[in-house]
Parts: structure tokens; C-alpha cells; sequence
């Protein structure tokens, strides 16, 4: 047993040298700090004006681009319910390898990306 | 720095009794010396409150403890004054070999908090007081198994890294037996978080916490303990306050029960001394107990 506790404090001498800060390790952290995705998002007040700055120009009646129409909420849902509509703007690879903003060398913001997020874990309502 | 010396010598210290006791058995074997009279009971279990006492318990026990604390008083009448609120349970087994060494193993339901110990009674008061005082090692590991709840917002796990999950305790605790009702108790106590929140918060936190019993009778007794918080750890250091409880012991054959007041929600050192959060002038105190039932395990002679 006293080879137990020498063990022990091996143990922890190996794994308690770290003096992480989670700022510092998820910069991305910070960003969300001024973003009020708080509360809960609603798709007129929240997501709408997120698809229009960005998505609008190539995802409308007259020009679909892949297909997709987000003018309508039927379209947005469509997207937001088989997890594609997260995928792309997270660029996370998971539902769709695809980058969206299509050409841009960005993703839109934190912020934006989880108030989508939000809204889509939701339930991605009509609200 | 500090961190790396206190580990060498706890290690150093620890190992070095070890050998001491090798020596002593065979010293024993040739010649019977003076039986020095090692002073028992300085406190009735191994814990005051929160804080751990230097008592290890006695040769092949197991001691199995479940510690229960309520909400917060100033909850409201609706809330029963913190019974109906949020509570925070950990039970826990803690095996003594020797009467010297402790291993303990428990789980707190508050953060989902696992965490284990290795006490050991370096140096034992004696009757006669050549040696006025009692010191207790003790170093603990914990881990916390919760979810970042904040994922599915942020798509950031804070426990992205398993290591982020572990926190640390090392405490030497100083205790003496004044007489036979009244005992006291001094811990310089250090904590280590692998993982704190903001760029200039720290990881490492130290206080010096005191505690004491006083016996009214055979089997009740008033209790005390007090953590002070050393060093600024956060910028939100003036949210948190520093652990205060007031209780009364009762002893029963195996079973003592301990009941209190604190203002701390967690039971374990690492969410105590820096986190907790509620105060005694706001009424941010709660009721809790702990109940300890010793069982002997093992060899009997």
C-alpha cells in the first residue's frame, strides 16, 4: 500500500502541472461574451436578418444556389432540421462539407453561428 | 514553484516514515522500550464540518459517510428556507490499514465532483505532552464529471481536454488535544485547478482554514470551522466568501452524527475554499449533516 500512495503522488505531480485558462484555450469563448444569444431566439427577430446579410443574395426565388431557397421559412427549416444549416456555417464537416458564405475566406461571426445554433437546437419554430 | 517543493517534501516526508517504521518494529522485537501514550479521540471522527480532522479512524476500519447539504436559508418560507431546494449529497468510503494511513474515495452530486484522498497521521500527541501536537498529511485528487452545458450554444466544450476535469488539495493539519473537552485546529490548505475560466484568474489557491470541538458531554459536542482565503485568485474573488460553519456532534455507538450550518454549498476543499458563494449576512447559509458509521474490516487478532 505504500507503493500506492508513491503511485499516488506520482500520479498527481504528472496530471496537476497545468494552469490552463479557458480564454486562452477557446479564444472563441470570449466572442460570445457581448453576444446576447441568452435569450431565446425567435426565427422573425433573430434569424432572419442573419439570412438576409449573408445567405439571401444566392439562396432566393430566382437564384437557388444548390438548390436552396431560405426566403421562406420553410426553406430555412428544411436545411436547419437535417443539421445542414449548422454544418456550413460552422464548417464543421459534420451534416455537409461545404463552406458557407459560398467564397468567403471567413465564417460569418461566433456570435451569429451560435444564434443559429440556438435557434436550431430549439426546434428551428416559426417564432 | 511553492507547489513542486510542498510535492517533493510530502513525498520525501512520506517515505521517509515509512523506513522509520521498519526500524521501530525491529528495535521492538529486541527490547521493550517505554510505551509512550499517544493521546486518543482529539476529535470524534474525521471531519469538523467540511474540514478533515487529523483522526484517521482506528487499524482495518472502513468508514462509510454521507454528508447532505440544503439550500440556502434566505430561499424563502415557500422553500421550506432551503429543505425543498437544491441539494448537494456525497457519499464517500474511507479505509484506515494501519491507523496511520487512509485511503478515501467519494462522490459529490454538486458538480459531479469524485474525489479521492490519501491522509496520513505523520506525528501523534502524546499523553504526557512531550509532543503537544498531532499532524495530519493529506492530499487530494478530484475530478468533475459534468457536462459543459454551454455546448450546444457556444460549440465549445470547456472539458475539451480531460485534464481540465482534475483539481487538487494538499493540507498539513495541525491539530492538539487542550484538554478533554476542548480541541483545536490549524490547516494551511493549497488548491489546483487545471482549468480556471478568465485569461488573469489563477489556478492555484491558498488558505488557512482553523477548527475546533468542544465537548459538553460524554456524547454531544459544539463544533466550528472557519476557511480564510490567502491570495486573489479572480477577479470575482469579492463574489465569493470565505467557509464558515457552526454545528453539534452526536455520538451513538458506531454512528456519529454531525449536523450544521455553512455557508458552503459543496462538501469537498476545492469548492469550498475558493467557490463558494454564499454569505452568512445575507442569509445565504443552509442546514446540512453528515453521518459517519465505521465498520472494522480485515484482520482480527
Amino acid at each position: 500500500m505504500k507503493y500506492f500512495v508513491v503511485l499516488f503522488f506520482l500520479l498527481v505531480l504528472v496530471t496537476g502541472c497545468y494552469y490552463d485558462k479557458m480564454e486562452e484555450v477557446y479564444p472563441a469563448s470570449t466572442l460570445n461574451q457581448n453576444c446576447d444569444s441568452s435569450k431565446i431566439m425567435s426565427y422573425n427577430s433573430d434569424i432572419i436578418p442573419i439570412i438576409n446579410s449573408y445567405c439571401k443574395s444566392c439562396h432566393n426565388p430566382s437564384n437557388t444556389g444548390g438548390g436552396i431557397d431560405l426566403s421562406t421559412y420553410s426553406g430555412v427549416n428544411a436545411v436547419a432540421t437535417n443539421g445542414k444549416l449548422v454544418s456550413v456555417i460552422a464548417w464543421d464537416g459534420i451534416a455537409s462539407s461545404s463552406q458557407m458564405p459560398s467564397g468567403s475566406s471567413s465564417k460569418i461571426s461566433d456570435c451569429n453561428i451560435a444564434k443559429i445554433r440556438k435557434w436550431v437546437n430549439a426546434g428551428a419554430l416559426n417564432n | 514553484m511553492f507547489k513542486k517543493i510542498f510535492f517533493l517534501i510530502s513525498v520525501l516526508v512520506s517515505s521517509a516514515v515509512f523506513a522509520q517504521d521498519d526500524l521501530l518494529s525491529l528495535v521492538d522485537s529486541v527490547e521493550k522500550p517505554v510505551k509512550k501514550e499517544f493521546t486518543t479521540a482529539t476529535f470524534k471522527g474525521t471531519r469538523i464540518i467540511n474540514l478533515h480532522t487529523i483522526e484517521v479512524g482506528g487499524p482495518h476500519t472502513l468508514d462509510f459517510r454521507i454528508s447532505h447539504r440544503f439550500g440556502e436559508l434566505n430561499s424563502g418560507a415557500y422553500n421550506a428556507f432551503g429543505l425543498d431546494g437544491s441539494a448537494n449529497i456525497r457519499l464517500g468510503l474511507e479505509y484506515c490499514f494501519d491507523g496511520r494511513l487512509q485511503l478515501g474515495l467519494g462522490r459529490s452530486s454538486y458538480e459531479k465532483l469524485i474525489d479521492g484522498f490519501v491522509k496520513y497521521r505523520l506525528i501523534r500527541q502524546t499523553e504526557d505532552n512531550k509532543i503537544p501536537i498531532s499532524v495530519t498529511l493529506f492530499s487530494g485528487m478530484n475530478y468533475t464529471a459534468i457536462k459543459d452545458l454551454n455546448v450546444s450554444t457556444t460549440g465549445i466544450d470547456k472539458y475539451g481536454f480531460l485534464s481540465s476535469r482534475f483539481s487538487y488539495v494538499h493540507q498539513i493539519i495541525i491539530a492538539s488535544k487542550i484538554n478533554r473537552n476542548l480541541s483545536l485546529e490549524l490547516l494551511p490548505i493549497y488548491v489546483h485547478y487545471n482549468m480556471v475560466e478568465k485569461i488573469k484568474d489563477k489556478n492555484d489557491m491558498y488558505g488557512i482554514a482553523f477548527g475546533g470541538r468542544y465537548k459538553m458531554t460524554k456524547r454531544f459536542a459544539l463544533t466550528i470551522e472557519y476557511i480564510f482565503r490567502l491570495n486573489k485568485y479572480s477577479d470575482s474573488f469579492s463574489t465569493f466568501y470565505n467557509s464558515f460553519g457552526l454545528g453539534f456532534d452526536l455520538e451513538t455507538g458506531g454512528h456519529v452524527f454531525q449536523v450544521h450550518f455553512t455557508n458552503s454549498f459543496g462538501v469537498d476543499e476545492v469548492q469550498n475554499v475558493p467557490y463558494t458563494s454564499g454569505s452568512w449576512f445575507k442569509g445565504g447559509i443552509r442546514l446540512g449533516f453528515n453521518i459517519s458509521r465505521v465498520f472494522a474490516i480485515g484482520v482480527r487478532h
